[in-house]
């Protein structure tokens, strides 16, 4: 097999619950384009409902008083009043409650999704809180003890359960919580832990990286990249400055203007580019809302004396 | 599924989401896949059934084959639909049985044999294509009574989801159910019964 797949049921019963959701007017947009990006075989399983249900519109041409039933149309009426149908129809029902349970309720993940610049929470039903920085895609396993981090960045509060530890996928690497609070960031080719209270174990996985098990105590960063794990030791202010976004901020502290820059270009359309490498250089402190963007530009013109130029989707810095 | 309360923040940019390639934009391709492609599922998973022995895998195998033509169509529409599906499905079918240690080479029934007939016409499909409501109708009749109840309720009489359970006296999260499960049915059934020559079910 040349690409990862996921069984053509599961996703069939996905599509169509995402269609469902659509039709009652109860899709999130956005979970639903991340969704599709996921791979060709989720945009062609939706298309390919989508294309049914669509056509199951002519079904309002039957629509008009006394046609309902007629013209060969299997309609009957809702639950007729004689007691036997009604029991014939309560055992069909238990049955088929039964089997849409088991094919549509228990197995599934759940996936949530943030758009740019979009921050969300999730509160599971033992406490434990789950937030999604910027342009993030998590799943969460039906018994909310397994998630997955495909992309971005999110801040994990666990409430600890020895017997049923949370684990975190990232790539071929796993997060498992030891009683802790923690972010774990996602960006190309590495992943990063912060670990801020109590404490969690980072394995990998993985023919090339078989790594051993490191524990992270409170201030530990550690940070994967293929077949590599290292672990530093950061000072508490930094790390409660890399959790600004949780409050919507970015916090800058003898930050380099390209670094800030990139930072920004996380949470917005507009972009920040920084022309001049020496000015990239700069360093800039201070705390920003991390959707407003221009303000950073009306800073750097203004306390580092550099010429700022907005153009259409994008601001440019530079001498 | 246990409960959950998920409260969203801020929310300020569009997404940038979708990392469709250059070329093709994703609704020509949707539109090329639901008038081209979707009408041949019929003669697509007769082809499989033919040439494939394990039947637990083939709605796996149409998945990806779709996924397939679907991502070759970004650099450009093929001209005939029929062909390049056959083709596709032929090669996957040829890469599963060389990569694969455990599928005996007698999973498919001839490698040169499965080149045959990729482009026979096929009129039935096209004079049954005449008649979708017909069709839907029939397909209909092949799903359970609440599914098809929701779906009637949905589509013809055009109510709400909060109306449809008071309607039928289920909760609104069975109306979810059924709805989609009757869809996921529907389809399979629809796209299946093209009235084509010799298929399998």
């Amino acid at each position: 097999m040349n690409r990862p797949t996921q069984s053509q049921t599961t996703l069939d019963a996905e599509a169509a619950n995402w269609l469902e959701r659509l039709e009652f007017g109860m899709a999130d947009n956005a979970a639903l384009e991340a969704w599709l990006a996921r791979s060709w075989e989720h945009r062609v399983a939706y298309w390919r409902m989508r294309s049914v249900w669509n056509e199951t519109n002519r079904f309002a041409a039957l629509r008009g008083p006394g046609q309902l039933g007629e013209g060969g149309l299997p309609i009957s009426r809702p639950w007729p009043g004689s007691r036997l149908f009604r029991i014939a129809a309560a055992a069909v029902l238990a049955l088929a409650v039964a089997g849409a349970a088991l094919k549509f309720g228990s197995e599934k993940n759940q996936v949530f999704a943030t758009e740019l610049g979009a921050r969300k929470t999730l509160t599971l039903a033992d406490g434990s809180q789950i937030e999604l920085n910027t342009n993030t895609l998590l799943r969460l396993s039906p018994d909310q003890r397994t998630a997955w981090l495909d992309k971005g960045e999110a801040y994990f509060q666990i409430t600890h359960d020895a017997a049923h530890p949370f684990t975190v996928n990232v790539g071929d690497r796993r997060v498992v919580d030891l009683g802790t609070r923690f972010i774990i960031r996602r960006e190309r080719g590495n992943t990063r832990v912060s670990l801020i209270e109590g404490r969690a174990e980072v394995q990998s996985d993985g023919a090339e990286t078989q790594l051993k098990p490191v524990t992270l105590t409170p201030g530990d960063v550690a940070i994967a990249s293929r077949g590599v794990l290292s672990v530093e030791r950061r000072p508490s202010r930094e790390l409660s400055d890399d959790m600004g976004w949780r409050q919507g901020l970015l916090i800058f502290y003898h930050t380099p203007l390209a670094d800030a820059a990139k930072e920004f270009n996380r949470y917005n359309k507009t972009k920040l580019v920084i022309a001049d490498r020496d000015v990239a250089q700069r360093r800039i402190n201070g705390t920003f809302l991390a959707n407003n963007v221009e303000v950073f530009g009306n800073v750097a013109q203004a306390a580092l004396g550099l010429h700022v130029h907005n153009e259409d989707n994008r601001i440019v810095i530079s001498r | 599924m246990r409960g959950m309360a998920e409260t969203t923040e801020t929310h300020t940019d569009d997404a940038n989401q979708t990392g469709l390639g250059a070329g093709m934009t994703a609704p020509a391709i949707e539109d090329w896949f639901v008038r081209e492609v979707l009408p041949l599922e019929a003669i697509l998973m007769h082809y499989l059934h033919q040439n494939w022995r394990n039947k637990g895998d083939i709605e796996d195998l149409r998945q990806e084959i779709y996924a397939r033509v679907c991502e070759a169509a970004q650099s450009g529409l093929p001209d005939k639909a029929k062909p390049f599906l056959l083709t596709t499905a032929r090669n996957l079918l040829v890469d599963r049985i060389r990569r694969s240690q455990i599928v005996p080479i007698e999973a498919v029934t001839d490698l040169d044999a499965l080149d045959v007939a990729i482009d026979t016409p096929s009129p039935e499909r096209i004079a049954i294509a005449r008649d979708v409501l017909r069709r839907l109708q029939h397909a209909l009749e092949k799903l359970s009574g609440e599914c098809r109840e929701v779906i009637l309720l949905r589509r013809v009489e055009g109510l709400s989801r909060p109306q449809i359970a008071a309607r039928l006296g289920i909760t609104e999260r069975m109306v979810s159910e059924y709805l989609a499960q009757g869809m996921a049915i529907l389809t399979r059934v629809y796209l299946r019964d093209t009235a084509e020559p010799g298929r399998n079910t």
